[in-house]
């Protein structure tokens, strides 16, 4: 339940940071566009006034809230200003003038409660089904995509725990990992109130349904026919399944990549602004890979391609069929994927991440010091204190703590210790030297002892040599948490 | 009909207030627009408005947040159009200077109007406070102060008051006065600025009615002040040309008795467009009870307690009564309207020993307090025509009064005069009719003969049918053509956002 | 019948003008009872206005009876007036220093004295725009004498504000689910003081309407006597101790007030018939949004130190008691220096008075220039007295060695240096709200809000949290800065704005 309400959070942040908000501030009074084109171009807009703001802040080390909200407000002020909702004149009496605007208001308000018993929702699935087909189709993709976030607190790949970290010291005004994602990211984390780690683990699956809809948008812009719209995001949809075993730190980058990039195809000829942004950030967000982006942007290409040519020559009822057919099948084919439950590593344990979180919510703030591994670091950071488990392991020995009069140094009221029973292994090793010089490289090149099987094995087993000799001598050591893998052993130190 | 009033009906207790009440519940055929001026906005309606009265507007000079808040159920939501300096400079400046120099003594009722009239479209277009806060208007009033009194030195201090009046004052201006077929006014100042407007706008029919002479009380009143000259002379100056552009432009002036007529004449009013129609009593209400036989005989005053009704002198009278006759015993009933002379008077009362004697208060019931008097006696310094006396009339009490106003034509012969001020005089009289059986005679002769006299002359219908008939003549020869808007404001009313 | 006293102006009581016209003498013989038959049996003149002709020229030659000069102002009972806002406050510290505790705040953990106050400073920032509108439409129905208008008005203003605190109490304890900013029970200790301590304010905000700074300061005391009683005598724990008299201190304030307007109101008669709404609203938002800026700016500098370099405290927000400790320094100065306030806009409206008196309408330029003299002479003044003030104090502090550390040292010496700039800057702003300029006013202190925010802010994160001071002294320089060039700009119409102001 907390996982679906923060997943919930998530969408509806990301959702009025990009586009309630600026299509709000950005619908230009008194002119012809669409809400379609509006939509697109105030979220490439916003989109690149995020990445170029915040990350100008986060060189000064200034991404602070405060400033990142004031910014927003600036630019939703410079949107309304530039589509003509605010102007600047001034009025001689301000009084008729607030009266009338008040009224206009007021007005407004109640024709738009008035007008809800008129509003048939299903009307337009009743002229036109497709729609529905299509929602329920990115219902299926959404479950598809985050069935492994909402069911594990961990992260699947070392860019996310990179990326976690990055936001963390972003927001904290700290030196951080510039990074595309992590600037887009920024101002979410600030209006769904929760974590950065939680924010990165459900945006993967966002920007991944995202992509399903900037190729759909694309298909529409350039053919301007729903049934198009509909064969390319199920095309879009179902292409990851076939190319299960890809890097998923690729995939994430290439995935934000190609939503770009297929917006910047929606935007052009409309405007060429926003056009221009969304290749730019494109350009940024620097996928290792555009394997991965193969199979979703041909899908789209080729949409656009049938829809130009079989438009004319098949009966519209006849691509409706299809259409319907392909997001019905799609959508099967996705809910089948859908993967449930808690998968342990690559880099963690999924115990040792919700161990983090509970320790979080149930102990005040910086009260606790976690000894484990760099893993656990982006689910404390900011909350508690960390001590890697390689200088615990290197600062203490056994005889030291075996003394009755041995007391931690550390100031803080709690102590836990995690020492995994069974060392994590990774599961996917296409080439182990080769991933371990990658995740140094991208990580700390001190912590290579934490990738490595027989490292961790060994710094594991000091762990527990050291928690036993403690415990022979010492009554205030208990069992946070302890299961076939993991045991986080909690010392009280301060009372 | 749109009747206005200033400081009187429906707000205030008084005289023209009853008149006005009487009028309007009489006339009950007649349609009433009913405009009154208040003079602070904590004074609500006192008076139960017939059905007749179709629509009311007080508006409240001082005590408002901004000059021209109208109160009362039917506010001027009209949203005026703001005025900028250049609008104030371009459609302001020429009539509001014209409106200034027309205050002086020696300038003709003409320009004024015209100057208010003028005005008046531009306000109806406005929004008044930008316009009467603007600088440009108060440097046009500072540079035209020796225009409107040319003899006096005004200092700074009394240019700011009198602009400040002048700004309350003017909000009279910014009012959509309703159109209707006739339009009279009460009384004669700014009650009598719609009447001239509408003139001008619909060639509406002015009809003015005078209970006192405005001016009089006026004078009075502005030498009571405490201000600077120059402030009176100012406020002297704006009254006193607007009661004369009043009067000048009322098609008919009414009056209540003779003794105002001649001010009237004498303040520029054609004999031939005055009218007296005096005030009238309602006589089911006020008639005459049983014979009183108390050995305390009662003499009653029914006034508004402050200096012009003389109440002081017949404080002083009663003393010289009581050494005469112990038993008497006077009652004092009305509203306090001046809280330093009603203190001087009790003061009076009990340096004289007189606290068993002399009673204060007030009454629901008048006409009850009348038939249980034994003498009415109103020892007032200046007058009109006062209710109190003709309603002492009707209900059979014999009146002692001054010699003053419209008094000696309501009771000479049926009544006693004295000289004003002349307590002695006030005394005799009294005792003259409370002294023994020859008293209870001469009470008993003058009583009937001045019911006589009231129940010929001074019966309410009489009053109101003949304002009736004036109101029928004056809606038949209206000719109700609209006065086109200048051409200026026009052009201005298009081109405004 | 003697002599017509308005014939021989040595015999009126005072009150006499020469006659404006022979109308005018007439009426006023009339007024007297000389009726035509006394002007012709008395004094020999054929009626009353043949007697008005006759007299007229020689009396309109004698010149109006001179105005008695008004009292010499006393500049101490003034100047004590002024200073006498800050009693309640003096009461506070003493029972700090003494009993360790006062009407809110002791010594508490820091978490809980961090949710006191927040609580506290909320309170501040929500009732101060109400207090503000409170107070200006009751001393405007106080003035015209509409003492139960001005009791509804008043009255009205209090639920207003009421529900204002209940509704953000709702919306905080909504956003602190969403956000987790204060855990249990700090959450709710924080709005227990806001809700409690606004209703407190309101309560002082009428005394102070009122001019009852006395009773203001009786209400404070016996709030604190009740928490000794209830904490120290009856064992109750310190916070709903707090709370409870706090409740009682603003009950006790509220009948002292009502009873006050009461007196004042009996034998008054007057309703509650009000203008339109909108108008209202247009002329009263300024001063809402002033009052409630103003507070905000006393307090952003103490929230950005409280809310600098947090990472490593167990809240977000962390009560910081050597700031607090330099910023009660500071606040000593201000009690001292804001009692000029009350003394110079006293002598400003006098001044006014003379001058306007004084001076001839076609010489509004020398008015003006009067004005602009007496204002940089009171600048001159005031800098230099204020200034000494604040280095005494600062040199007292440190000669007693109050400073427990360098932290506290240069907190309090920035604070010293920018409440001068304060009290200037408020001094200006009372003669713009005088003189209805309230949007100049509110101008003044958004500028010095946005320099405090953005100085403080930036000062407190780049460096130390004690940094967040310089925020506050450099809004309170453009506070004085701001202000003070729209005074100058009024003070060179004034003459015009002295008029606009009533209206």
């Amino acid at each position: 339940m907390a996982s679906m309400s923060d997943f919930a959070r998530v969408i509806l942040a990301f959702i009025i940071v990009y586009v309630v908000l600026p299509v709000a501030a950005g619908r230009r009074k008194g002119a012809d566009e669409s809400l379609f084109h509006t939509t697109v171009r105030v979220f490439l807009l916003t989109s690149a006034f995020f990445v170029c703001t915040v990350s100008g802040l986060g060189r000064l080390r200034l991404a602070l809230p405060p400033i990142i909200i004031l910014t927003y407000v600036v630019w939703l002020l410079g949107l309304s200003l530039t589509s003509g909702r605010l102007t600047l004149h001034r009025s001689g009496d301000l009084q008729p003038a607030f009266r009338l605007r008040l009224a206009s208001f007021a007005a407004k308000i109640r024709l738009m409660i008035l007008s809800v018993p008129h509003v048939r929702l299903f009307d337009l699935i009743r002229l036109s089904p497709l729609p529905g087909y299509l929602v329920l189709l990115l219902f299926a993709a959404t479950c598809q995509r985050a069935a492994f976030a909402l069911g594990n607190l961990h992260f699947p790949a070392v860019d996310g725990y990179s990326r976690a970290m990055s936001l963390h010291l972003l927001n904290a005004g700290e030196l951080w990992q510039p990074n595309v994602s992590v600037t887009l990211l920024s101002p979410v984390v600030l209006l769904s109130g929760l974590t950065p780690e939680t924010v990165i683990r459900f945006v993967d699956p966002v920007f991944s349904v995202c992509l399903i809809l900037a190729v759909g948008a694309c298909v529409f812009r350039w053919t301007g026919r729903l049934w198009t719209v509909c064969i390319a995001c199920s095309l879009a949809a179902v292409a990851p399944l076939a190319a299960a075993n890809a890097d998923a730190a690729a995939s994430a980058q290439a995935v934000m990549c190609g939503t770009y990039l297929m917006l910047a195809f929606a935007a052009i000829g409309r405007s060429s602004a926003a056009a221009l942004a969304a290749v730019a950030i494109a350009a940024v967000s620097n996928p290792s890979s555009f394997q991965p982006l193969a199979a979703p942007l041909g899908s789209g290409f080729f949409a656009v391609a049938i829809g130009k040519v079989f438009s004319t020559q098949v009966r519209s009822g006849l691509h409706n069929f299809i259409a319907a057919c392909c997001c019905v099948m799609c959508g099967v084919l996705l809910l089948a994927d859908v993967r449930q439950g808690p998968n342990d590593g690559p880099f963690q344990y999924e115990s040792a991440a919700r161990a983090c979180d509970a320790i979080s919510r149930n102990f005040s703030r910086n009260s606790w010091l976690v000894v484990s591994t760099t893993y656990e670091l982006p689910f404390i950071y900011q909350r508690g204190w960390h001590l890697e488990l390689l200088d615990f392991v290197s600062k203490q020995r056994p005889e030291d703590v075996a003394r009755p009069d041995f007391r931690f140094p550390y100031q803080v009221r709690h102590l836990f210790l995690f020492v995994e029973r069974r060392p994590v292994l990774p599961q996917i090793c296409l080439n182990c030297w080769q991933w371990s010089l990658n995740v140094a490289q991208t990580f700390d090149p001190a912590l290579l002892a934490y990738v490595s099987p027989r490292g961790r094995g060994s710094l594991s087993f000091n762990a527990a040599e050291l928690v036993a000799a403690y415990q022979r001598t010492h009554d205030d050591l208990t069992v946070f948490y302890s299961d076939d893998n993991l045991t986080v052993y909690h010392v009280r130190l301060l009372t | 009909m749109l009747l206005t009033s200033d400081g009187t009906y429906p707000c205030y207790q008084g005289g023209v207030s009853v008149w006005c009440d009487q009028l309007v519940h009489q006339l009950s055929a007649v349609e009433y627009h009913l405009f009154a001026i208040s003079y602070s906005p904590s004074h609500p309606p006192l008076f139960d408005l017939p059905p007749n009265v179709i629509s009311s507007r007080i508006l409240p000079l001082w005590g408002t947040d901004q000059p021209g808040d109208l109160i009362g159920p039917e506010q001027d939501h009209t949203v005026r159009i703001p005025a900028t300096s250049a609008i104030v400079r371009d459609l302001f400046v020429e009539p509001f200077r014209t409106f200034l120099c027309s205050l002086g003594l020696h300038s003709s009722p003409e320009s004024l109007a015209t100057s208010l009239v003028r005005l008046h479209e531009l306000l109806l277009v406005y929004d008044y406070l930008s316009v009467m806060k603007s600088d440009i208007l108060w440097d046009v009033f500072c540079e035209c102060t020796r225009e409107v009194i040319p003899d006096t030195r005004m200092m700074l201090e009394d240019c700011t008051q009198s602009m400040r009046w002048l700004q309350r004052y003017l909000a009279l201006l910014c009012i959509n006065y309703p159109r209707t077929d006739v339009t009279h006014s009460s009384m004669s100042c700014m009650a009598g600025v719609p009447g001239v407007l509408q003139k001008f706008r619909y060639q509406t029919p002015f009809l003015l009615s005078e209970h006192g002479i405005y001016l009089r009380e006026l004078y009075l009143s502005i030498s009571r002040m405490e201000c600077s000259d120059a402030c009176k002379r100012f406020l002297y100056n704006l009254n006193s040309s607007i009661v004369r552009m009043n009067y000048h432009y009322a098609d008919l002036v009414t009056s209540l008795c003779d003794f105002n007529s001649r001010w009237q004449i004498r303040f520029g009013v054609d004999r031939s467009r005055i009218a007296v129609i005096p005030n009238g009593i309602d006589a089911e209400r006020f008639y005459p009870g049983p014979p009183r036989n108390e050995s305390s005989p009662v003499v009653l005053t029914m006034a508004r307690i402050y200096p012009l009704k003389g109440i002081i002198h017949l404080i002083h009278a009663a003393r010289l009564v009581l050494n005469r006759i112990p038993s008497v015993r006077f009652r004092i009933f009305g509203d306090v309207a001046d809280t330093a002379y009603y203190k001087e008077c009790s003061e009076a009362v009990s340096k004289l020993g007189l606290s068993h004697a002399v009673e204060f208060g007030r009454t629901d019931d008048s006409a009850r307090a009348y038939r249980e008097a034994d003498v009415f006696c109103l020892p007032s310094v200046s007058e009109a025509m006062p209710f109190s006396v003709l309603e002492a009339m009707f209900s059979g009490c014999p009146v002692v009064a001054s010699e003053v106003g419209g008094i000696p034509e309501m009771i000479e012969g049926v009544g006693v005069l004295v000289t004003p001020g002349d307590e002695q005089d006030l005394a005799s009289a009294l005792i003259s009719l409370l002294d023994g059986e020859q008293g209870q005679r001469r009470r008993h002769r003058i009583a009937s003969l001045a019911l006589s006299r009231a129940r010929l002359r001074y019966v309410q219908g009489q009053c109101s049918s003949k304002f009736e008939e004036i109101y029928r003549e004056f809606s038949a020869r209206h000719v109700t053509s609209e006065v086109s808007t200048s051409r200026v404001v026009r052009r201005h009313m298009v081109a405004a956002p | 019948m003697s002599h017509p006293k308005c014939l021989h102006p040595e015999l009126s009581d005072g009150i006499w003008s020469p006659p404006l016209d022979v109308a005018d003498l007439a009426t006023r013989l009339e007024a007297e009872g000389v009726t035509p038959a006394v002007a012709r049996a008395k004094h020999g003149f054929a009626d009353v206005w043949a007697m008005a002709e006759a007299w007229f020229p020689k009396l309109q030659a004698v010149p109006s009876p001179r105005k008695k000069d008004p009292a010499p102002q006393r500049k101490w009972p003034e100047y004590l007036r002024g200073m006498s806002f800050g009693l309640p406050l003096l009461l506070s510290c003493v029972a700090m220093l003494w009993l360790h505790f006062s009407l809110w705040g002791g010594n508490l953990p820091t978490e809980t004295a961090t949710a006191v106050g927040a609580g506290s400073i909320t309170s501040f920032v929500l009732t101060g725009g109400f207090v503000q509108v409170m107070a200006r439409r009751g001393l405007f129905y106080l003035g015209t004498k509409q003492f139960e208008r001005c009791w509804r008005s008043t009255w009205f203003w209090v639920r207003a504000c009421f529900l204002t605190n209940l509704c953000f109490v709702l919306l905080f304890t909504m956003v602190n689910l969403y956000f987790g900013w204060l855990p249990n029970p700090l959450g709710p200790v924080a709005m227990s003081f806001c809700v409690c301590l606004g209703v407190y304010w309101l309560a002082t905000g009428i005394l102070y309407m009122l001019d009852q700074y006395l009773l203001v300061s009786v209400s404070s005391l016996l709030g604190i006597s009740a928490v000794v009683a209830l904490h120290t005598a009856f064992g109750v724990e310190l916070l709903p101790a707090q709370l409870i008299a706090i409740l009682f201190a603003s009950c006790l304030a509220f009948l002292m007030a009502a009873a006050v307007l009461k007196k004042r109101a009996l034998g008054v008669r007057s309703v509650q018939i009000d203008g339109p709404v909108n108008r209202q609203f247009s002329m009263l938002w300024p001063y809402f949004a002033y009052g409630t800026l103003y507070y905000f700016f006393l307090f952003s500098d103490r929230l950005l130190a409280w809310t600098a370099h947090t990472n490593t405290a167990s809240l977000v927000l962390a009560f910081r008691g050597e700031y607090e400790l330099a910023s009660f320094i500071g606040l000593l100065a201000f009690i001292l220096q804001a009692g000029w306030v009350h003394l110079a806009t006293a002598r400003f409206y006098k001044n006014v008075r003379l001058n306007q008196a004084s001076i001839n309408v076609y010489d509004r330029g020398t008015f003006n220039r009067n004005m602009l003299r007496f204002y940089a002479w009171q600048a001159g003044v005031f800098f230099p007295a204020a200034l000494l003030v604040s280095v005494s104090i600062y040199t007292c502090a440190r000669m007693l060695h109050v400073f427990p550390g360098e932290l506290v040292d240069h907190v309090a010496a920035w604070a010293l240096a920018g409440y001068p700039f304060l009290v200037f800057g408020l001094w200006n702003v009372s003669l713009l709200f005088g003189l209805s300029r309230s949007s100049c006013a509110l101008q003044a202190i958004a500028s010095a809000c946005c320099a405090n925010l953005v100085t403080g802010y930036l000062a407190s994160r780049l460096g130390g949290y004690e940094l967040a001071v310089s925020g506050f002294t450099c809004g309170a320089i453009v506070f004085a800065v701001v202000a003070g060039r729209h005074c100058v700009e009024t003070f060179r119409r004034l003459d015009y704005y002295y008029l606009a102001a009533a209206i």
